[in-house]
């Protein structure tokens, strides 16, 4: 079971999600991949209306304050605005289910 | 040598809810430019460099609508940054004036988008919305601006009313706009009836996508209706690295710079149009510009409403629409037909513009975000 995959600076300790090439704080090339598991929801929103018709609504969605430093988007299942959750990233879908 | 640069002429077509059978991508983006040629009076063999920001003009590129209009260049550019483009392509076009490799620029940018295209470019609109956000699915960017404006909302202690207020002045702005695809005017009543799209974002807060395009010149002489000139430009991309919560844009970062450029401040703007992808949007760029100091954004608010500032005012992409990678370069022409006195509805004598970008959303919130001052000569 695995989380969002954050990179990690070898030389700073930064973390980033989405992946990075470099790291932005310090510029070095040695990142290492690491997963971002645990959070805190941060604010919360319901898509009603989407132009794709094939998008399934409504869906809740939410910012994801994870521990490791980083900062996500994910489907909420069963998580509210301020609870702990999990977040994983499973078939193309990154979703925060409660911790 | 350096020459001045200065835009010689405007063109922009009638926005459509829907776009015409039968028509193309590259010809509503010819008809923007003849226009504007035809404003800047100049024949197509006059024009030696060309730029071009298009979503469907796909597979192709500038130097294939190079080859369809029949024009030979010394400079081409296509713009990639969405809301961005019109400056991004402005920054370059006017260097190229000045340093002399071009004399006459025309810059276009607009979009046709068929069945499902428009779907298309939001769930794959970069490697990171393809990857982590469509499976979600957030549908395009709406959910993540719903978000963004939930922060801000909290930031400022302001309610929905306030971002209302300033969609509800720029319909009554496109009421005398002709092109504008969206002129019904709206009181603040039906903007917070409206259907709900991701809270606290409603329809009205969404712009409509419209198939249209616009397009000015940039010449090294000045035209032949009064003139406009660029004092001061300054452009930024992944000023936060993506790692801020989108409420401060890299116009915070330059404004100084940009202000001393322009030897001028927030006070000496006349008329601005300040991209309105969302609402929030709109005040965010003002405030990182200086335009809120030591005000809360309420006042601001007041101010867009009154008049005080005029903001957007033909409309903006959220009455006007937005023809996809045109919504920059809409205000841009807006902000020069201001000043040189030929806009739907003039307001006052405006001697100094401010204009906006905004775009590649490359995460949760935009990654690129630029101003210009522009001034009419007298």
């Amino acid at each position: 079971m695995s989380g969002v995959p954050i990179t990690q600076c070898a030389s700073c300790s930064a973390t980033s999600f989405p992946p990075r090439i470099w790291c932005p704080a310090c510029g070095s090339a040695e990142l290492s991949d690491a997963d971002g598991e645990l959070g805190t929801i941060e604010e919360v929103t319901i898509l009603h209306c989407a132009i794709d018709r094939s998008v399934s609504l409504p869906v809740a969605i939410g910012t994801v304050q994870l521990d490791v430093g980083a900062t996500v988007v994910a489907r909420l299942e069963g998580v509210s605005s301020g609870e702990r959750a999990r977040v994983s990233f499973v078939e193309h879908a990154v979703v925060a289910r409660p911790a | 040598m350096t020459r001045g640069a200065f835009i010689a002429g405007t063109g922009e077509t009638p926005y459509q809810r829907h776009a015409v059978a039968g028509g193309t991508t590259a010809r509503l983006l010819a008809e923007a430019a003849r226009a504007a040629l035809v404003d800047a009076q100049l024949e197509p063999r006059d024009i030696d460099g060309l730029g071009v920001a298009s979503f469907t003009l796909a597979p192709d590129h500038a130097v294939d609508l190079a080859v369809a209009l029949g024009i030979s260049v010394t400079w081409v550019m296509d713009g990639a940054t969405g809301g961005a483009s019109a400056l991004d392509m402005l920054q370059h076009a006017r260097r190229a004036i000045e340093s002399g490799d071009a004399t006459n620029v025309l810059l276009v940018a607009g979009d046709r988008f068929g069945n499902g295209a428009f779907a298309a470019l939001v769930k794959g609109y970069n490697v990171a919305t393809a990857t982590y956000l469509q499976g979600i699915p957030t549908g395009g960017p709406n959910a993540l601006f719903a978000l963004l404006t939930q922060r801000h909302m909290e930031r400022h202690g302001l309610g929905r009313e306030a971002y209302g207020r300033l969609v509800v002045v720029q319909r009554a702005h496109a009421a005398s706009n002709p092109n504008a695809a969206f002129r019904d005017p709206i009181e603040i009543a039906d903007y917070l009836a409206a259907p709900v799209v991701s809270d606290p974002l409603c329809l009205l807060d969404c712009v409509p996508v419209v198939a249209g395009a616009d397009a000015v010149v940039l010449s090294g002489r000045p035209g032949p209706s009064a003139s406009v000139r660029i004092r001061a430009l300054t452009v930024t991309h992944n000023s936060d690295n993506q790692l801020g919560d989108g409420l401060v844009t890299g116009l915070a970062h330059v404004r100084q710079r940009f202000w001393a450029d322009a030897r001028a401040g927030p006070s000496d703007i006349d008329v601005a149009s300040v991209y309105d992808d969302y609402p929030a949007m709109i005040l965010i760029q003002l405030a990182d510009l200086g335009f809120a100091e030591g005000d809360a954004l309420g006042t601001l608010v007041d101010r867009i409403e009154s008049g005080a500032l005029p903001v957007n005012t033909a409309g903006g992409q959220l009455s006007a629409g937005q023809a996809g990678a045109a919504g920059g370069m809409h205000g841009l022409v807006e902000v020069v037909r201001q000043l040189q006195g030929v806009a739907s509805a003039i307001t006052g004598e405006p001697e100094l513009g401010l204009v906006t970008g905004y775009g590649t959303v490359a995460y949760r919130h935009g990654a690129s975000a630029h101003a210009a001052v522009l001034e009419r000569l007298s």
